[in-house]
């Protein structure tokens, strides 16, 4: 019972880290995700220069910044936010940047569990542990960027609680 | 799969009638279109196709009555069905969560009755028969409970007598329904107005409906109508028709209410026209929702509906279990829930007074970016300002009417000042819950605690509005993880 008291004291410093991994997946699909949007930009810079006259480079300029801050500077950040906590009864995930969620699901609310990795995921031996409840809100819970032993340890871990609450 | 059923029944031959008979304002209603269509040549040729339509339908029904067929087993219903494509579903008792009986109008007049059955799984896999004889379907439902019943190794004796004899948990008399009539003022009346008028506009030439053309031809009359005193009587006549509106809807749909105890849950028949018998299992209700309205509770009048776990996996369903009771009403209820009654309002605790300056930062942003962007295209944008008292005085009244409170091992959430409402949740039906922090939250170091619970709808999860941040993350420590 008393220990998750100290949990009201501070967050990201008492959650576990991400494997530092993750960090080189978070980038990579931030490349790739960006890229589309550059190519729109730059179409974009295109057809205002040709129709509306505005000198060339705009565009693509003001894309070029952003790509290099989402795929530079966002990356590390986010990485940062993300944390979690194996308690005794529950796990807790803290993540997001802009908007900051901290969720805790009761093992004994999990439906069922999922392990996934994703071409980017597996090239740098990481996984996702996905936790399904019954709730509408919060259906599935991610938490990415498990070393692939972790994640499989812990989804036994709560798999085995599952069966013993319906023991 | 190895006994093979011997004695497989069909549905009521009535049900054919009532086909016949629901299909036929559709061709009244048709035949001005045929009409127009086929033109001159006119009515005899319009009341031949509707004549042939009619019977090739009503001779598609009869092969699919004659090829539909259902067999009551000792564990499961089978049911086969499909003209070209034989259908056989078997539905094992053990799966069924729900039985629940609906008679329309017309049903009622021949006696029959639509069965229903929804079993747990997420859709698709659910029973029909459309319709069979009353009598029918009350032997199918005594037979599933009785053997669900057995099963859990209770008493096995059914208990449709026991039931008639207890009284009902709730019930509304002819007067209650009257008074909760009052209170559903609608103007759905006017939707519907508008929905004929479109349906007969596309048969009548243009001109006759367009206002233009009628105030041109009478301008000086229509000049005249408007008066101080015509927009009187016409808001009163508009007020009389909400009145009456809501009166018709709710008998219509409330008549003869009564909520029963099952041994499994809570049976709930209601309806003047179409007559509906459903039955909430207990194991499935996740939370309680008592609300209210700003006069309603004046007269303390509230309404209980239970949020329930959709037969259809995450789609949640509210059925209303009490639509207008008094506090001493609801308790038998909310006892047979295992749910206690909401304390009064002061019980609650409130939320911080910050969130009343969150949200005149973020509807004053809001509405400074909406302002500065409108000025650039729209002339009238100062008209925009007028939402701005709205803005403010919206979030005071929000912050007076929002609170949570705890007893024991279940919360209330208290919400919405027009319409109040206070969410009985107990914690054990909590799946999960976050700490969300907005960008203008995290300035005032507020936070919302959100609560995911099974069956609610996903565009309103329930919320504790900003919280303290130490508040919340005690609650979400301390309550969430100890129930």
């Amino acid at each position: 019972m008393a220990e998750n008291r100290d949990s009201a004291q501070g967050e990201a410093d008492r959650l576990a880290a991400l494997d530092p991994r993750q960090k080189h997946v978070l980038r990579i699909r931030a490349l790739l995700a960006g890229l589309v949007p550059l190519a729109m930009l730059a179409i974009g810079d295109v057809i205002l220069n040709r129709e509306l006259g505005f000198s060339l480079g705009w565009g693509i300029g003001l894309g070029i910044a952003l790509y290099l801050f989402s795929v530079l500077l966002l990356p590390g950040r986010r990485y940062r936010r993300w944390g979690y906590r194996t308690g005794e009864r529950a796990i807790r995930i803290a993540s997001g940047l802009l908007v900051r969620r901290e969720t805790v699901v009761p093992y004994d609310r999990v439906q069922h569990i999922d392990v996934s990795r994703g071409p980017i995921e597996r090239a740098f031996g990481v996984a996702t542990l996905t936790l399904h409840t019954a709730g509408s809100y919060n259906s599935t819970v991610d938490l990415p960027g498990l070393a692939i032993a972790d994640a499989n340890r812990m989804r036994d871990a709560i798999r085995a609680h599952i069966g013993q609450d319906l023991a | 799969m190895s006994e093979e059923p011997e004695n497989w029944a069909r549905l009521h031959p009535a049900t054919l009638a009532i086909r016949a008979l629901e299909r036929l304002p559709e061709l009244v209603l048709g035949l001005p279109a045929a009409a127009y269509f086929i033109g001159d040549t006119g009515i005899v040729v319009a009341l031949f196709l509707a004549g042939a339509g009619l019977a090739a339908s009503m001779l598609f029904a009869f092969v699919y009555w004659r090829r539909f067929t259902y067999w009551v087993g000792p564990e499961q219903l089978v049911i086969e069905s499909g003209i070209v494509n034989r259908n056989r579903r078997t539905i094992p008792f053990d799966r069924i969560q729900d039985v629940s009986l609906e008679q329309k109008l017309l049903a009622r007049l021949f006696g029959v009755s639509i069965v229903r059955i929804e079993t747990g799984s997420s859709g698709g896999d659910e029973g029909e028969l459309d319709c069979v004889s009353r009598a029918e379907a009350d032997r199918l439902r005594d037979r599933i409970r009785a053997y669900r019943a057995g099963n859990a190794e209770r008493e096995y004796t059914v208990d449709e007598g026991k039931g008639e004899a207890l009284p009902p948990l709730y019930a509304m008399d002819f007067r209650r329904l009257v008074v909760a009539g009052l209170f559903n003022f609608s103007l759905v009346f006017l939707a519907i107005l508008g929905g004929v008028w479109q349906y007969l506009g596309s048969y009548l030439p243009a001109e006759y409906l367009d206002p233009s053309r009628w105030v041109g031809a009478y301008r000086k009359e229509a000049v005249g109508l408007i008066s101080a005193l015509s927009i009187l009587s016409f808001a009163m006549l508009l007020l009389l028709v909400g009145i009456v509106t809501g009166l018709m809807r709710t008998i219509a749909r409330d008549f003869g209410f009564r909520l029963t105890r099952t041994e499994t849950g809570l049976r709930r028949e209601r309806g003047l026209f179409t007559r509906t018998d459903v039955v909430i299992p207990l194991r499935r209700v996740q939370a309680g929702i008592v609300s209210t309205g700003i006069i309603k509770r004046l007269f303390g009048w509230s309404g209980l509906a239970v949020q329930s776990l959709g037969s259809d996996g995450n789609a949640g369903t509210h059925h209303e279990v009490s639509p207008l009771a008094t506090s001493d009403e609801l308790v038998p209820v909310l006892d047979e829930l295992s749910m206690p009654l909401p304390p009064p309002a002061r019980d609650f605790v409130r939320v911080s007074p910050k969130l009343i300056w969150r949200s005149w930062t973020q509807d004053g942003l809001a509405l400074g970016i909406a302002v500065l962007i409108a000025a650039f295209f729209w002339n009238g944008w100062p008209l925009l300002l007028a939402a701005a008292p709205f803005l403010l005085i919206a979030p005071l009244l929000q912050y007076h009417a929002h609170g949570y409170c705890f007893w024991k091992d279940v919360l209330f959430v208290r919400r919405g000042f027009w319409r109040p409402r206070v969410t009985i949740l107990p914690l054990a039906k909590a799946q999960s819950a976050t700490l969300v922090r907005g960008l203008t939250q995290q300035g005032f170091g507020l936070a919302t605690l959100a609560i995911g619970t099974a069956g609610a709808s996903l565009a309103s999860p329930l919320r504790i509005l900003d919280l303290e941040e130490d508040t919340a993350r005690n609650l979400l420590g301390e309550r969430m993880l100890l129930d």
